[in-house]
């Protein structure tokens, strides 16, 4: 930023300023009992933050008290206008001295702006006379339903019995090593040093986890340092699923979510979810669809899992000019956070192998389910640089379909770590139950065998790489096996955790941690 | 010890640890409260009557024109007497990250009329991560007899010690390094150091976090039984004497 530019990017772009923010939230925080509604001033400003918060009340809004950042603003642009830190609160007539007060004290910029009326009409006033006299019930509800054409994606769900050539030609440890390599799995941890992951000290849990604090977790806790409770955060996303089957993503990515939640201790029953849209033009029919298809995927697993979603965001006409010099959309892209309830914040569980000994428990079903998955990105030849992603179904095999038995697993696995069962817990998403083992022995530096005579109806490659949903790996004592797999349904026995600084694969190569560590970091 | 000692912490535009602060106060036996430096232009013996002082860590004035300099200028314009009278009178303080970035452009670490710097870290950029740092000097009223590492994180841009031989020669003579990092060196300072204190030793400035290491539940390796390292230590150390 310098002096041009106002000029430059004033009219498009709002600049924001980190130490006002944070001046706002401080008294936002101290305030908290002296307001009883509030939106913040974001698309659309003041017109959609008080049109918002008017709704069905009424409000009476004189514009000539906004403070402006420079003059001759006309009245339907200061009503636009979306400068960012700003609030808009509704305040009791008794409130607003001793808020006039706080926000003086904290250097924050306190505006009059009008009441809310309570005759259900938003007027809005420019040095008294009206510019804008609309009924909020017609605001809201008046406008004419718009129609748009979507076409349908019709994605091949024709299921793979066993895992394809491309994958079983190739040694178990030679995909491991690829896969772990692979950006979007490698070490994060140099972009997770660069945030201050520490403050307020109510981190429970931790994003990078283990004997040296550098493996992968699933979510993160947050817990005040003396509350028993907290709360914990998932992500899920895969727009390679995306592309493929957009209602599967969805249902895929919210199971995600739902997993690294669940698998750091969060009840399955007390979560709410997100969802962030990234999307290309819905006027595109296809594009229209492809979202229509992802929502329909949003309903079925808010439903699935009883997990309301409470907010959200949307980025449409994310598009590009490719080599062909054609528009293309990005690829379907949907961010799912799940915020979660933990009960005992001391109860909570990490993904590294805590010890030698224990027996290592695979929880969910597996099926040869590699349309979209990291190993097809890397080993099937069919997939050109440019469209990675979009290989022959056929040979790879559609995306992973939700497993509606994953909400009543997820109870049971809550169960089990309430009672104190479960050692470790990491959940199965890219790279599958190869990588999901191999990221817990390199984040407790304890070795451990793969083992899949267990599972012996399933082919070693499906049971190691493919990206079956529903899915932990989870380590037990030997001694609590019997009780745990009482608990849980489908949980088969996936190898153990050994006294030698090795990962033993199921062909019986072996690789030292040292080794799966240096790969995994060299990634990133 | 008859009654807590209170504890001023003093926030800026942009200051986060404040709370984080407050409660390891608290909890190592303070009555610790914050006031901003607009409250605290409006009570002008607060600082007179704090019986401790802290200037906590965060982004005051957002690092514009380098961590902690505004910070430094504005305390320097509207307290610096107070907040010399009250160096001069023995009131602990202590100033954590920004805050410590903020004494030593105040000028009062590492004091006797000597500069030190805070600079960009030797990685090039921000870093949080976890450290251990040893207490050694026990002309600090807050590291001495303190026998165990602190274990506790970084998060800092701008943490690397440094200054000229002679100054580093007159605080090792001194016993002015207060705390040195025993883990791995994360910012390029000069002889490791993390933090360092006042002639008086009753001032201590340090890059580090020992006010997020309060409870065991805080450690990174709770989960695998860990439980040393506690940063409480440091607070009962200044506690115990701004109550004496």
């Amino acid at each position: 930023m310098d002096a041009t530019t106002g000029d430059v990017s004033g009219a498009s772009v709002q600049i924001g300023d980190p130490i006002t923010e944070k001046l706002l939230i401080d008294l936002l925080f101290d305030a908290r009992d002296l307001y009883r509604a509030i939106t913040d001033c974001g698309a659309g400003g003041l017109s959609s933050a008080i049109g918002e918060m008017a709704e069905g009340v009424g409000a009476d809004v004189e514009l000539a008290h906004a403070p402006l950042k420079y003059p001759g603003l006309a009245a339907w642009e200061i009503w636009l206008s979306e400068a960012q830190e700003r609030m808009v609160l509704a305040v009791a007539p008794s409130d607003c001295e001793a808020l006039k007060e706080l926000c003086a004290q904290h250097g924050v910029e306190y505006t009059d702006l009008g009441e809310f009326t309570g005759d259900g009409q938003l007027t809005v006033r420019f040095n008294g006379e009206p510019v804008l006299s609309l009924d909020t019930h017609f605001l809201h509800n008046g406008r004419p339903q718009r129609r748009m054409n979507a076409v349908m994606p019709r994605p091949d769900r024709t299921p793979l019995s066993a895992a394809p050539n491309w994958l079983t030609d190739t040694p178990l440890a030679v995909v491991l090593l690829a896969l772990l390599s692979h950006p979007n799995i490698a070490s994060k941890a140099n972009v997770i040093h660069r945030y201050d992951n520490e403050i307020r000290g109510a981190t429970a849990v931790r994003n990078l986890v283990g004997e040296y604090g550098d493996g992968h977790g699933d979510g993160v806790v947050i817990a005040e340092p003396l509350d028993d409770f907290g709360f914990a955060i998932g992500i899920g996303v895969n727009p390679w699923y995306g592309v493929l089957d957009p209602q599967r993503m969805a249902l895929a990515v919210i199971d995600e979510a739902m997993r690294n939640v669940v698998a750091v201790g969060a009840d399955p029953d007390r979560v709410a979810l997100l969802d962030n849209f990234s999307w290309g033009d819905p006027r595109r029919a296809s594009t229209l669809g492809e979202l229509a298809a992802a929502v329909d995927g949003c309903c079925a697993g808010a439903l699935a899992f009883g997990a309301p979603f409470v907010s959200g965001k949307d980025s449409l006409n994310n598009e590009y000019i490719g080599d062909d010099g054609q528009r293309h959309s990005v690829p379907p892209t949907l961010v799912i956070t799940a915020v979660a309830h933990v009960p005992d914040a001391s109860r909570t569980v990490t993904a590294d192998l805590k010890s030698a000994g224990n027996i290592l428990l695979l929880l969910g079903n597996t099926s040869a389910e590699f349309g979209g998955s990291h190993s097809a990105m890397i080993f099937d030849p069919g997939s050109a640089a440019k469209s990675q992603v979009q290989g022959q179904t056929s040979s790879r095999g559609p995306v992973p379909q939700f497993d509606s038995a994953a909400p009543s697993r997820y109870r049971a696995l809550h169960a089990a770590m309430q009672l104190g069962l479960i050692k470790s817990c990491h959940d199965c998403s890219e790279g599958g139950v190869g990588i999901a083992i191999a990221e817990m022995a390199i984040a407790g530096r304890i070795g451990a065998r793969i083992d899949v005579s267990d599972n012996s109806e399933i082919d070693a490659a499906t049971l190691m790489f493919s990206e079956s949903l529903g899915r932990f790996v989870v380590e037990v004592a030997p001694s609590d096996v019997a009780a745990v797999q009482s608990m849980i349904a489908d949980c088969a026995v996936i190898g153990a955790t050994t006294t030698t600084q090795h990962l033993v694969l199921p062909d019986g190569t072996s690789i030292e941690i040292a080794d799966l560590l240096r790969v995994w970091s060299s990634g990133s | 010890m008859s009654s807590r000692p209170s504890a001023l912490v003093i926030a800026a535009p942009g200051s986060n640890r404040h709370p984080d602060v407050i409660f390891a106060l608290e909890q190592a036996g303070a009555n610790a409260f914050s006031l901003n430096l607009q409250q605290l232009a409006a009570q002008p013996t607060a600082i007179e009557r704090a019986q401790m002082i802290v200037i906590p860590g965060g982004f005051s004035f957002a690092d514009a024109l380098g961590a902690g300099r505004l910070f430094a200028l504005e305390l320097s314009h509207a307290l610096g007497d107070a907040l010399q009278n009250a160096v001069a009178r023995s009131t602990p303080i202590i100033g954590i990250c920004n805050g410590f970035q903020t004494l030593v452009r105040m000028g009062i670490l590492p004091g006797f009329g000597r500069t030190a710097a805070l600079g960009h870290n030797a990685g090039g950029g921000f870093r949080c991560s976890w450290v251990r740092i040893k207490p050694v000097s026990q002309r600090s009223v807050w590291t001495r007899g303190l026998d165990q590492d602190i274990y506790c994180p970084i998060a800092h841009g701008e943490g690397r010690f440094n200054c000229d031989d002679e100054t580093l020669t007159a605080l090792q003579n001194n016993d002015q390094i207060a705390l040195t990092y025993s883990s791995a060196n994360p910012n390029g300072s000069l002889g490791d150091i993390a933090g360092i204190c006042d002639e008086s030793g009753f001032v201590l400035g340090l890059m580090p976090h020992p006010e997020n290491h309060i409870v065991a539940r805080q450690h990174p390796q709770f989960h695998r039984g860990r439980r040393d390292g506690l940063g409480l230590n440091l607070f009962r150390q200044g506690v115990s004497i701004a109550g004496s």
